[in-house]
C-alpha cells in the first residue's frame, strides 16, 4: 500500500484567527491512524469540521488529525433512534439521513457543518436549554487513547475518562464512533414566536416567562445601545411543530468568496444593522412556521460568512454566568461593550444547563455571546471581561476563544479541573494530545 | 439495475458506490479490506435505505477470480455496469527495484483486474450487453522516474483495454477507460497541492454520468487531455533529463 503521509497546511478556526502552518494527516479508516499514533513524540490532535472559531482545534508542533473521512454511518435502531456513527460524520450528514425518517437532532449547535466528534469535545451546547448539552445524548463513545489501544466508555464503563473526554476539547484522546441519541420530530418546520424587548430587564422577565413553556430560547441583542435601552432586541422562542410533514430541502446558499475588506465592519455599518434588525422585528408578523434548518442554521446560508470580517478575522467571546447573578453581571458586561463600541452584529443570550463533562463549559445559568472583528483594543476589552466573569464564578467558552489568559483559565475551571487533569495523566495524555489553546495554558 | 464496483472501500470507490446507491441502483460492493467493506455497506443502507451487497474479493489472489465472478452471477443473474476503482500505488520511499511491490502494484493493477474483466466480459458477452467502467490513470500514458512501476502497470490496463473495447464493441458492451489526474485521496494526499486535486466525489460524478452518456477514453478532469497531449509531444530525447 501508498504510503500515508501529512500534509502541511494553512490551518485555522472560523474565526480565521489565528492561523497557522501545521501537519495534517487525513485518515481514510481507523487503521491508518496506526501511521501516526504512538510514533515518536510528535504531539496530536483531533480535528472536525474546523468550525471552533479560535484556536481548540489548531496544533503546530505536532500533527492534526482531519476526522472528516472517517464519517460512516453504522448501526441505527428505528426503535429506540440510536445512530452508531464514525466521529466525522457532520450533522448536516445526520439530518440530511434522517429529518425524513422523523428524526432530529437533541441539541444541536449554531452550524451544522460541525461534526459529531467536535461536537462532544467542545460539548456543543443548542437554543434548547432543557436539553442540556450535546454529551448529554450520547450513549457511549469509544476512544484511542495515545498508545493505540481503544477504550469504549459511557455513563457506566470508565465513567471517568467519558466526562473528561465529553467537553474535553480533544485532549484525552481521538473519538472514534458514537452512540448518539436522535430526537423523535413529527414536522420539518417549527413555529416560531419574535418578540422584540426594550432593554435586558424586559428580556429577563420575557425569558422567565417562555423558559418552561418554549422549548427553544434565544434572544439577540443589540450591543450598541447605552442607557434605558440597553440590551434592546429580539427574542425567539420556538417548538416544533407538530402537524405531519417530513421533508429535506436544501437551502439555497450564497458565499463570501473572499475576505472583505476590514473596515466593512465598523460602528456605523453595525449600529445600521442592528437598527434594521430591531425595526424588521417590530414591524413583522410575530408568529410564523419556518422549516427547521432556516430556523437552526440561518448562517449556514452564507457560506464563508466569517470573511465578512475581512483578513483581521473575528473573535467571539462567549460566557456563561451563574443564574444568581446572572442579569447584573450581563448589564455591566453589556454597559461596557457598548461604550466601546467595538463590537459586532452578533450579540446573543441564551438560557443554559450545567452539563455532565467535567470542564464543559455550561453551567447552570445563562450565556452571553458577542462578536468583535480582531484588533488589539478587543483584546484589551476582553481581558478586562475576563475578570469580572471570574468573579462572577463564570466561565468563557473554550470552543469559540483565542485568547483566554492561562490564569483566568484555571480560575473559571477550577471547579473540576483537578479532577480533569488527574483522568488525563491516568489515560497519559499528557504531552500527547495538544492544542494551541492547551500550549497556551500550560504556559505560565 | 446490478453494479459491481471494485474496490469499493477506495477513496474514489466509496464515493461511487455513494453516487449510485443514491440514485437508486442496485449496488454490489467489492473490496479486499472486510471490516471496511462492512462500514461502507451499513453507511450506505443507512443514508439511501437500500443494503447494497458485499462481495470480498483480493485481486492479488488469482485463483479465486474464476470462483468470484460465478458466484456473482449465480447471487444476481446478470451484471449491468462494472465499475472498477480498485489500485495500489507503491509508496515514496519503497524503490522501484523492489520485488515486491513490484508483484504488488502489476498483480492488483493490472493482472487483478484483467482477470475479473475477462470473466465478466464472457458473460456480458452472451447476454449481449454491458458496460465496463474502468478506472486507469494519466501515469499510464508517459513514463515517468518518479512514478514508472504504477505508470508500468497503468499502461498495461489502458492497452489491455483499449483491446478489449473493440473486442467487445460488436457485441454491444462499452469499455470505458477513464483516467484521473490528481484526486483528493490517501493516493495523493500530501503529495500534490490540495488546490491541483479534484475531489473523489467529483469523479464520482462523472463516472454515473458516463453510464447515460458512453465515451471511449474520459480524462476527469478533462483539462488532464490537454496536459497529457503535451506531455507525450515532448521528444524522448528531452524527456529522459527532465525530473519528472
Amino acid at each position: 500500500m501508498y504510503t500515508k503521509e501529512c500534509r502541511i497546511e494553512q490551518i485555522k478556526g472560523w474565526g480565521n484567527f489565528p492561523k497557522a502552518e501545521g501537519k495534517v494527516f487525513r485518515p481514510e479508516r481507523v487503521g491508518d491512524l496506526f501511521a501516526v499514533i504512538n510514533k515518536g513524540d510528535k504531539t496530536l490532535l483531533a480535528r472536525g469540521g474546523g468550525t471552533s472559531y479560535g484556536d481548540a482545534s489548531i496544533n503546530v508542533d505536532g500533527i492534526n488529525i482531519d476526522t472528516k473521512r472517517l464519517n460512516r454511518m453504522l448501526h441505527f435502531d428505528p426503535q429506540d433512534g440510536i445512530l452508531h456513527c464514525q466521529s466525522g460524520v457532520t450533522l448536516e450528514d445526520i439530518i440530511k439521513t434522517f429529518l425524513v425518517k422523523g428524526w432530529f437532532l437533541n441539541v444541536t449547535p449554531g452550524t451544522q457543518f460541525a461534526t459529531v466528534g467536535g461536537c462532544i469535545a467542545c460539548d456543543s451546547h443548542g437554543k434548547n436549554w432543557k436539553a442540556g448539552s450535546f454529551s448529554n445524548h450520547i450513549k457511549g463513545l469509544r476512544l484511542m487513547l495515545h498508545d493505540g489501544s481503544i477504550v469504549c466508555c459511557d455513563d457506566n464503563h470508565n465513567s471517568d475518562i467519558f466526562y473528561a473526554t465529553c467537553g474535553g476539547m480533544g485532549m484525552t484522546g481521538i473519538i472514534l464512533d458514537v452512540q448518539l441519541q436522535l430526537k423523535k420530530v413529527r414536522s420539518s418546520y417549527v413555529d416560531v414566536e419574535t418578540l422584540w424587548f426594550e432593554n435586558l430587564r424586559e428580556l429577563f422577565d420575557l425569558l422567565c416567562e417562555s423558559k418552561e413553556s418554549y422549548e427553544y430560547n434565544f434572544a439577540w441583542v443589540d450591543s450598541h445601545k447605552e442607557g434605558y435601552n440597553l440590551g434592546r432586541g429580539v427574542l425567539q422562542r420556538a417548538n416544533h411543530n407538530n402537524n405531519e410533514c417530513l421533508f429535506y430541502k436544501e437551502n439555497w446558499k450564497v458565499s463570501v468568496p473572499f475576505c472583505m475588506p476590514s473596515l466593512a465592519i465598523n460602528k456605523y455599518s453595525v449600529n445600521a444593522f442592528n437598527s434594521i434588525n430591531y425595526t424588521m422585528a417590530k414591524i413583522r408578523k410575530s408568529k410564523k412556521t419556518i422549516y427547521l434548518i432556516q430556523y437552526f442554521y440561518p448562517l449556514d446560508g452564507v457560506i464563508n460568512w466569517n470573511n465578512i470580517y475581512g483578513k483581521r478575522g473575528l473573535i467571539e467571546y462567549q460566557i456563561a454566568i451563574p443564574v444568581r447573578d446572572a442579569y447584573e453581571t450581563i448589564v455591566s458586561i453589556l454597559k461596557i461593550v457598548s461604550k466601546s463600541k467595538l463590537a459586532s452584529v452578533v450579540a446573543a443570550i441564551k438560557p443554559i444547563v450545567k452539563s455532565k463533562g467535567l470542564i464543559s463549559f455550561p453551567i447552570n445559568g445563562y450565556t452571553l455571546a458577542i462578536d468583535f472583528q480582531y484588533s488589539t483594543k478587543v483584546l484589551q476589552l476582553l481581558d478586562k471581561l475576563d475578570r469580572i466573569v471570574v468573579e462572577k464564578g463564570g466561565r468563557v467558552y473554550l470552543a469559540k476563544d483565542a485568547r483566554l489568559s492561562a490564569k483566568n483559565f484555571r480560575e473559571m475551571y477550577s471547579e473540576s479541573l483537578d479532577s480533569w487533569e488527574f483522568i488525563r495523566e491516568k489515560c497519559n495524555a499528557r504531552g500527547k494530545f495538544l492544542s494551541l489553546m492547551f500550549n497556551r495554558f500550560y504556559k505560565i | 439495475m446490478n453494479v459491481l464496483i471494485i474496490g469499493a472501500t477506495s477513496g474514489i470507490g466509496s464515493t461511487v458506490a455513494q453516487v449510485f446507491s443514491q440514485e437508486g441502483y442496485n449496488v454490489i460492493c467489492s473490496s479486499r479490506d472486510e471490516e471496511q467493506l462492512g462500514y461502507l455497506i451499513s453507511d450506505l443502507e443507512i443514508r439511501y435505505g437500500r443494503k447494497p451487497c458485499a462481495a470480498p474479493i483480493d485481486l492479488t489472489k488469482i485463483s479465486s477470480i474464476t470462483g468470484f465472478v460465478r458466484r456473482l452471477y449465480e447471487d444476481f443473474k446478470t451484471i449491468d455496469c462494472v465499475v472498477v476503482t480498485a489500485a495500489t500505488m507503491p509508496g515514496n520511499e519503497t524503490e522501484y527495484y523492489d520485488e515486491e511491490s513490484l508483484i504488488n502494484t502489476t498483480m492488483t493493477n493490472f493482472i487483478g483486474i484483467a482477470s475479473v474483466l475477462n470473466e465478466i466480459s464472457r458473460r456480458m458477452i452472451n447476454n449481449n450487453s454491458g458496460m465496463i467502467i474502468c478506472l486507469s490513470s494519466v501515469a499510464g500514458e508517459r513514463g515517468r522516474q518518479s512514478n514508472f512501476i504504477y505508470g508500468a502497470s497503468k499502461s498495461a490496463l489502458n492497452t489491455y483495454l483499449q483491446g478489449l473495447r473493440s473486442k467487445l464493441f460488436k457485441h454491444n458492451v462499452y469499455v470505458i477507460t477513464v483516467l484521473p489526474g490528481y484526486v483528493d485521496t490517501l493516493m495523493s494526499y500530501g503529495k500534490v497541492k490540495s488546490q491541483f486535486a479534484v475531489s473523489p466525489y467529483y469523479v464520482a460524478r462523472k463516472i454515473y454520468k458516463l453510464t447515460k452518456n458512453k465515451k471511449d477514453i474520459v480524462y476527469v478532469p478533462s483539462v488532464w487531455w490537454l496536459i497529457m497531449k503535451i506531455i507525450k509531444l515532448i521528444p524522448e530525447a528531452i524527456f529522459k533529463r527532465l525530473n519528472l
